[in-house]
């Protein structure tokens, strides 16, 4: 017990150090600095933030959980979130942050008004509406990591589980507030370490114990459905839908605000396949924690409710010290999702709000850093508050609904725009049209959490191309300077 | 293989993922060389 302090201590000490080191970074005049690091990730932070930044409290508490009701189904489909990724990073980064940097965008809100928007009335109404939409997005997907947060710390510390909870939103809006995407970018890389080792550990013990051959073959004792489903629970009735995960991640991975973020904030000179070759052994490895729930599955362990399978299986089945650090790096998973989704409701309500209520009017850099870090420190007592009266839900179904809505939200304006450039009413009409389908076919049909949003993508594109040629005759589209 | 199609499935995914990137990679920095 004191131990888990000890290693707590630590290892929040060590991201607070590394938050205020980035201090000077987000502090300098340019907002840049605290919006986008200073334009300064090179092929390690860009790997190292992308990577722990997409694999979250999902994919060490959700996913095993998910795997452990679903079995290998979840194991497949979440795999796919390493390519999508990395084909991101391969195929699309450079074509963003390239054009993005030509035009000066601090947010991808403000990337959709630069490419969109002929005058500054369309300006303020794109800006404000996707960063609107953005906050109010991130705000669902933060109340799962809170709850992530709190499950894990409170087992861990013996805390109650609103304290836990609470004492890791602190640590993570204190060095958020102090050093921006700098400072989430840096604690992100030590993050992913930890939870590269920690998957290492778990599988090293897992694989010593059993076989996957004989993983499998207990799980389809309890029923055959679980390792050879005729379709692919909890993705979609139908097969292909755990491969479905691949293009829903990828298009996330492009266009999510607190992903695609980070394209914005790499170096001219970082090369994207070095940041792919870097990405590519994490993603391999954190791919794996989902093996969890299938082994405390197979074991015949039953559970109150799937969640539970990572904690059950550290107190079960790992040595006290080594679960310990586990749960450490699980924080740290959980924590460099939610510092990021912190960062990008605070960019979208401290830049992309403001600018849409203000416009034009100008802020000194030291206001602007104040209203950026303030927001901050808002939002993240804003996600704790919300977590206390939200009623209780899966980890997974917050995170779809959250990120799966804004992807479809964004996907005309940010993806299509970078290849074929529409104009502000497509634009307008795109994000609006994708918001509604999405939440729409989320909470009133069975088509399931990767679905929903696919199909709600297809509506976005078809609408951000429909009503951009439709109405090219009276508002043209933007010509590139 | 094994007798589940998800988890074949899983590492003939893994594999294609090494290649893809590493296919990419070679070709990116024969580009970068010309």
């Amino acid at each position: 017990m004191v131990m888990n302090w000890i290693i707590l201590i630590v290892g929040m000490g060590l991201l607070v150090f590394l938050g205020f080191k980035a201090n000077k970074i987000a502090s300098s005049e340019d907002e840049a600095g605290f919006l986008l690091g200073g334009r300064s990730f090179g092929p390690v932070v860009a790997a190292g933030t992308l990577m722990a930044t997409g694999f979250s409290g999902w994919g060490f508490v959700g996913s095993p959980g998910a795997a452990y009701a679903f079995g290998p189904t979840e194991l497949l489909a979440n795999f796919f979130f390493a390519p999508a990724i990395l084909i991101a990073i391969l195929f699309f980064s450079n074509f963003m942050r390239r054009r993005a940097l030509k035009l000066g965008s601090l947010t991808l809100p403000e990337y959709i008004a630069q490419q969109h928007a002929a005058n500054e009335g369309w300006s303020r109404v794109l800006q404000g509406l996707a960063g609107l939409i953005t906050v109010v997005m991130m705000l669902t997907f933060i109340i799962g990591q809170v709850k992530a947060l709190g499950s894990v710390a409170s087992e861990w510390l013996h805390l109650p589980f609103n304290i836990g909870a609470f004492l890791m939103i602190v640590i993570i809006i204190a060095y958020t507030t102090a050093g921006g995407l700098a400072a989430v970018a840096w604690t992100d890389v030590v993050m992913v370490v930890g939870m590269a080792f920690a998957a290492l550990v778990i599988m090293f013990q897992i694989f010593s114990d059993t076989s996957m051959g004989d993983m499998i073959a207990k799980l389809g004792a309890i029923d055959p459905e679980l390792v050879n489903p005729k379709g692919a629970q909890p993705y979609g009735g139908f097969k292909l839908a755990a491969f479905l995960t691949l293009p829903w991640a990828f298009l996330w991975a492009a266009v999510v605000p607190y992903m695609g973020i980070r394209f914005l904030g790499m170096k001219e000179t970082t090369k994207e396949r070095d940041t792919a070759l870097i990405s590519l052994p994490l993603g391999l490895v954190l791919s794996l924690v989902p093996i969890v729930g299938m082994y405390v599955r197979a074991k015949g362990i039953e559970l109150p409710e799937p969640d539970h399978a990572m904690a059950t299986y550290l107190k079960t089945y790992m040595p006290a010290l080594l679960a310990g650090l586990i749960s450490l790096f699980i924080l740290f998973a959980m924590g460099s999702t939610a510092d990021s989704i912190l960062h990008t409701m605070a960019s979208a309500t401290g830049h992309d709000l403001r600018k849409a209520v203000f416009g034009d009017k100008q802020f000194s850099g030291k206001t602007k850093l104040l209203i950026n870090r303030s927001t901050v420190i808002v939002m993240g007592l804003l996600g704790f508050i919300l977590y206390i009266l939200s009623p209780p839900f899966f980890i997974n179904f917050m995170a779809y609904l959250g990120a799966g809505t804004l992807q479809a939200t964004l996907i005309g304006p940010i993806f299509v725009s970078t290849f074929w450039k529409g104009n502000s009413p497509g634009a307008l009409a795109s994000m609006i049209g994708g918001f509604l389908t999405c939440t729409i076919l989320l909470f009133t049909t069975k088509l399931g959490w990767v679905v929903s949003p696919l199909v709600a993508d297809a509506v976005a594109v078809f609408l951000y191309f429909a009503v951009s040629l439709a109405t090219f005759k009276y508002i043209p589209r933007l010509q590139d300077q | 293989m094994f007798e589940s199609w998800t988890v074949n499935a899983f590492i003939i995914s893994n594999i294609l993922t090494i290649l893809l990137v590493l296919i990419t990679y070679f070709i990116y920095a024969a580009k970068d060389k010309k």
